[in-house]
């Protein structure tokens, strides 16, 4: 119950900050207009199959068609639905962080509350709610693959099989990274969770082995390669023409060093979207705070992890083979692989999610251990220090949501500008949905960047 | 490990988390009951201030509500630091320097006229507003000289 309690309180906070963020316009606005016009849900879906050379996202179009068609039986309110929609995503991924977690003592209870601040306070976790386009597709991938995992974790029936399917099916029609339901369940198993039968997992692997036909011998799409989109390397950001000029001939090396500095973004909080920022906030003077607040959290709660994973529980067995702590490696190493072309940290957010569940777990058993007195008497001010720092990132999540919230609502100024009407949508009902849009998320203000005290970007960092 | 330490630790890892994620969740229920969240929430501006902190969301709803872009509002600390002054939209955009916020306070109402293009050529020239200067002379001959000519500061 108590676990439950806080998972309600870590939700409502989510909530609450997520739908205050407006419905964005850049990659949103154009693909809510392209859908409106369709015929049915049908077309919709056969124009994702083949609307872009890279990606397969019909789910995509699907699902903003049918949030549209419902924010207009509701009479217009688009903006309750698109952020509700996103508001309750939220409230289910912290639903089933609970639910796998599965705190039964007191002492469990205090290492969820630390977990849930970790999962909050990743810096990869605002991705998953910041932008929407115009439906956050990454925080679809982690909604189903924590669900496959809890699927795992199940009793297993050829119910939660066809489940496991349907999420796979689902999530990787909506986004490529939707393919990561797939080594979460293998995980799984391997480690041991019948949950998903190894009927189960035969039928996803095929399903995967049909998407890659479909994708590749079907549909004939390519994947990204290098200099389709500025990525950091180093202590800077490298351009496409830069990418080109640099890696053309050695392509290998940007991708390998993108697969790196994906894995240890969610282990270090260092690099972000790959660039060393440490670096040049530590030449430009005094280290900010937020630094030592990330890197010094992360880097201890990793710590944990790798002395969880090389230890053996009470009867002996080791610590490595269970199923948080495969499956954190399985889609930290997927998911790295995933980031070879370009640096996101919205690509990791899986994977952080996944790193909160092992640090859950690391926890838990920090706490049965048995360590000498004056061991544990360090161990609290320590753990006093982590936990105190991964409750000031959680607090910056909502921080970032209002830098997102700021962005998002500025860009509707300039759409049905009387500067611009060649511009507007030719059809009278997009205009009319695109206007009823545009007045939703002006007339809600929120808070100005520029207001906001100077020590906010000192502890959680300038936007 | 002993009883007393695990629950000290216990209560060490829990405390700090529970504590922002209530008072967040506090925040989020009045967010949703009340429109604006307790941390961090929209605060009331006036149009010259909403121009100086470039919200250009903000300049839009005031102006579509009714807000009169050719009057004088007051910016606190914002145009000016620490200081109150008291301008009309179009001089705030020029304050700022940027010819987009001038262009969109003018697409929405305010009126660029033959009475006070020459002062805002004059302030955009003397606010090194290179831009805004350009766009005014573009509509209205600009004086021979700024001598005389009244400006915000």
């Amino acid at each position: 119950m108590a676990a439950w309690a806080l998972g309600a309180l870590t939700a409502v906070a989510l909530a609450g900050s997520v739908y205050r963020v407006p419905i964005q316009v850049a990659d949103s606005l154009e693909v809510i207009q392209r859908v409106i016009p369709m015929p049915s849900t049908t077309a919709a879906f056969i124009d994702g199959l083949h609307n872009s050379p890279t990606m397969l996202r019909p789910l995509k179009q699907v699902r903003t068609r049918l949030l549209v068609q419902a924010g207009e039986a509701l009479g217009g309110r688009y903006h309750l639905v698109f952020r509700g929609y996103h508001a309750i995503a939220g409230v289910i991924l912290v639903a089933l962080f609970v639910w796998v977690c599965r705190a039964r003592t007191w002492t469990d209870v205090a290492a969820l509350a630390a977990g849930l601040a970790v999962l909050t306070g990743m810096h990869t976790f605002v991705g998953l709610f910041r932008e929407a386009f115009p439906v956050n597709h990454y925080l679809i991938v982690a909604v189903s693959a924590l669900a496959t995992f809890a699927l795992a974790q199940s009793r297993g029936s050829w119910l939660a099989d066809l489940a496991a399917i349907a999420l796979l099916a689902s999530a990787a029609l909506s986004f490529e990274s939707g393919l990561l339901v797939w080594p979460v369940a293998v995980a799984a198993y391997a480690s041991g969770l019948r949950g998903i039968s190894r009927t189960g997992i035969v039928i996803m692997t095929i399903v995967v082995l049909l998407y890659a036909v479909l994708r590749v011998g079907y549909l004939g799409k390519h994947s990204a390669g290098i200099g389709e989109r500025g990525t950091g390397f180093g202590a800077s950001a490298l351009t496409d023409d830069e990418q080109v000029r640099r890696f053309g001939n050695r392509p290998f090396v940007l991708y390998a060093y993108n697969v790196t500095t994906a894995a240890a973004s969610v282990v270090l909080s260092q690099p972000q979207i790959g660039r060393f920022t440490v670096v040049n906030a530590w030449n430009n003077g005094p280290l900010p705070p937020v630094f030592i607040v990330q890197i010094g959290s992360s880097l201890l709660t990793s710590l944990l992890i790798a002395w969880y994973v090389f230890s053996r529980g009470p009867s002996g067995a080791r610590r490595w083979r269970e199923p948080a702590v495969v499956t954190l490696f399985a889609v930290l190493g997927v998911s790295a692989l995933m980031s070879y072309a370009y640096a996101k940290d919205e690509i990791i957010s899986t994977a952080g999610v996944f790193y909160a569940v092992t640090a859950y777990t690391a926890l838990r058993g920090l706490l049965d251990a048995r360590p000498p007195a004056w061991v544990g008497a360090a161990l609290v001010v320590v753990a006093l220090a982590v936990s105190s720092a991964w409750a000031i990132r959680s607090a910056g999540l909502h921080l970032r949501l209002r830098h997102g919230a700021f962005e998002a609502r500025t860009e509707w100024a300039y759409i049905l500008s009387p500067l611009a009407q060649a511009t507007w949508p030719k059809d009278a009902h997009t205009r009319q949905v695109v206007s009823r849009m545009r007045d939703e998320a002006l007339l809600h203000p929120t808070v100005t960047p520029a207001m906001l005290p100077k020590w906010t970007d000192l502890w959680w960092g300038e936007d | 490990m002993r009883g007393w330490v695990r629950a000290v630790l216990s209560l060490a890892l829990a405390l700090p988390p529970v504590v922002v994620l209530g008072a967040f969740a506090a925040s989020g229920v009045v967010a949703l009951i009340e429109g604006q969240p307790l941390f961090w929430p929209a605060q009331p501006v006036t149009l010259t201030e909403a121009i100086g902190m470039h919200d250009t969301a903000e300049i839009v709803r005031q102006i579509a509500l009714g807000t009169d872009p050719n009057r004088r509002y007051d910016a606190w600390d914002i145009l000016k630091r620490y200081q109150h002054v008291s301008v009309t939209p179009l001089e705030a955009a020029v304050a700022t320097r940027e010819r987009y916020l001038f262009e969109l306070i003018v697409a929405h109402g305010a009126l660029l006229t033959p009475e006070n293009a020459p002062a805002l050529h004059c302030f955009a020239v003397q606010e090194h507003a290179t831009e805004i200067a350009a766009y005014v002379a573009a509509r209205f001959p600009p004086p021979a000289s700024c001598d005389g000519v009244q400006l915000p500061w």
